[in-house]
């Protein structure tokens, strides 16, 4: 067992719970914010996880806005952010990684391809 | 005399302003009351509905999740009733969107047992459009052949979203012959948004989008060259250079000029800047806005003094994309993008750069 933490960002329901079950499926330990004033909320109260998965669109606090955020808070500066994108918002890509984000994954993913690029900043 | 006869005698004797006043009055409470009474109603039914939702989720959830592991053990699938379908069929529909690989043929196994196929056949045929666009987009990630007639009438229909989609089913489910249906329909679809005809070709994939864009290129009207062009950027595969260069060697439309201009520059064949070069001070605006554009990923070093030349155009779009394109070439550095934003003599010219420089964060 992992027990390694991961933080999701993600307001699709579905696709929230996707990640949730191939993530706990592989043992890790998930907390998920549904949207960013949530999100920001736990970055400003909790401890840091081992990874960050973050959408790119989100609504109320952006998902550029929480990587800065991230980036600001001591505690969380370091933490690995692995953005969530949808092929045709290639521009977002590059908008994150400039924003300090390390990795990203285009929807529609693989699952296992999700979990080797957690895995990637967890080892 | 009761109450409300009292009411209608005293009423009665009132001067008509006051009679008029209280039957307003009376029939804005009634409404008032109405309208709360239905926005209670559809509140309460927006409840009840959203909790049902909740329900068929939270059956469907780890069945439909639990069928993408290979290790375990398959949850059965419960009946699926008609009132459930849509939900139902909806979280399926999406999480075939979402993933990739493997996850998907599993899923698809999962729907053949829980009979999903037979439930988004049915569902082509309702009325209810919502239905039908899920429906349409089911099949397609099914693969299923079985509707295909009903799918090609859909594309026919000519209905921007669901033809579309269905487009995209049909093109899924067979790439060859879907295209065969789709291909007439990408000439008449002239209001069709470009972005809804480069999903359809993307399905297809680039060898496919190519050969049939390219075909259809031979047989349309001149009219519809501009457009054709630009979906032979979908296809991403060079073979398509050489067919556009052609084009423009028996056409000298400014429009088709553009849409070859816009395409060189996105494929990236230096043996295109030349041609990008020539067009820099064409008279029409557009064919300037792509050359400058296409030399800013084609040029090099000897294209920094057209472009800098180009910051002077009369139109503010052919200014702008040309400062942005010197802030690409490999020779230009920042530091003399921030000489050239206060020592050009041209003010327009000066503003260009300064824009594209503050979007870049450069001082």
């Amino acid at each position: 067992m992992n027990n390694r933490a991961v933080f999701i960002v993600e307001d699709d329901e579905h696709v929230a719970a996707l990640v949730r079950f191939v993530l706990e499926r592989e043992g890790f330990e998930v907390t998920h914010a549904g949207d960013g004033g949530v999100a920001a909320q736990h970055i400003d109260t909790m401890p840091p996880p081992d990874v960050v998965l973050l959408d790119v669109m989100l609504p109320q606090v952006s998902g550029f806005e929480l990587i800065a955020r991230i980036r600001a808070r001591e505690e969380w500066s370091e933490v690995p952010i692995l953005m969530l994108t949808s092929q045709s918002t290639s521009q977002n890509v590059v908008r994150a990684l400039d924003a300090g984000a390390n990795d990203y994954v285009t929807k529609p993913f693989r699952p296992e391809e999700l979990i080797a690029r957690i895995r990637r900043f967890v080892r | 005399m009761t109450r409300t006869a009292t009411l209608a005698v005293a009423l009665g004797s009132q001067p008509f302003a006051v009679r008029l006043a209280f039957l307003i009055s009376l029939t804005t409470a009634a409404l008032t009351v109405a309208f709360l009474a239905l926005t209670g109603a559809a509140r309460t039914l927006t409840v009840v509905r959203q909790r049902r939702r909740g329900k068929i989720l939270e059956l469907w959830r780890p069945i439909m999740l639990g069928s993408l592991s290979p290790r375990r053990e398959l949850l059965p699938a419960p009946r699926i009733r008609r009132t459930h379908r849509t939900t139902v069929l909806g979280m399926w529909t999406h999480l075939q969107e979402s993933l990739a690989g493997d996850a998907k043929d599993r899923l698809n196994s999962l729907a053949r047992r829980a009979r999903l196929d037979g439930v988004a056949r049915r569902m082509l045929r309702t009325p209810n459009a919502a239905d039908q666009l899920l429906a349409v987009i089911a099949l397609g990630h099914l693969g299923d052949r079985e509707k295909w007639d009903a799918l090609a009438d859909i594309v026919r229909a000519g209905k921007p979203t669901l033809s579309s989609a269905a487009a995209r089913a049909m093109v899924r489910i067979d790439a060859q012959d879907g295209l065969r249906v789709v291909a007439p329909m990408i000439l008449s679809w002239t209001d069709w948004h470009p972005s809804r005809i480069a999903a359809i070709l993307n399905e297809a994939g680039s060898e496919a989008a190519a050969r049939v864009v390219t075909e259809l290129i031979e047989v349309s009207p001149s009219e519809s060259l501009p457009r054709l062009i630009r979906y032979l950027e979908v296809a991403r595969n060079d073979k398509v250079l050489p067919i556009v260069r052609r084009v423009l060697e028996e056409n000298d439309d400014a429009e088709v000029l553009a849409a070859a201009l816009h395409v060189f520059g996105e494929f990236r064949d230096r043996d295109d800047a030349p041609l990008a070069r020539r067009h820099v001070s064409h008279p029409q605006w557009f064919v300037r806005l792509q050359a400058v554009t296409a030399l800013g990923k084609l040029g090099g070093a000897d294209d920094e003094r057209p472009l800098t030349d180009a910051l002077g155009d009369r139109e503010w779009w052919v200014r702008y994309r040309a400062a942005q394109a010197l802030t690409a070439l490999p020779s230009m550095t920042s530091e003399r993008l921030v000489e050239l934003r206060t020592s050009h003599p041209d003010r327009y010219a000066r503003d260009a750069v300064a824009q594209v420089l503050a979007e870049r964060g450069i001082a």
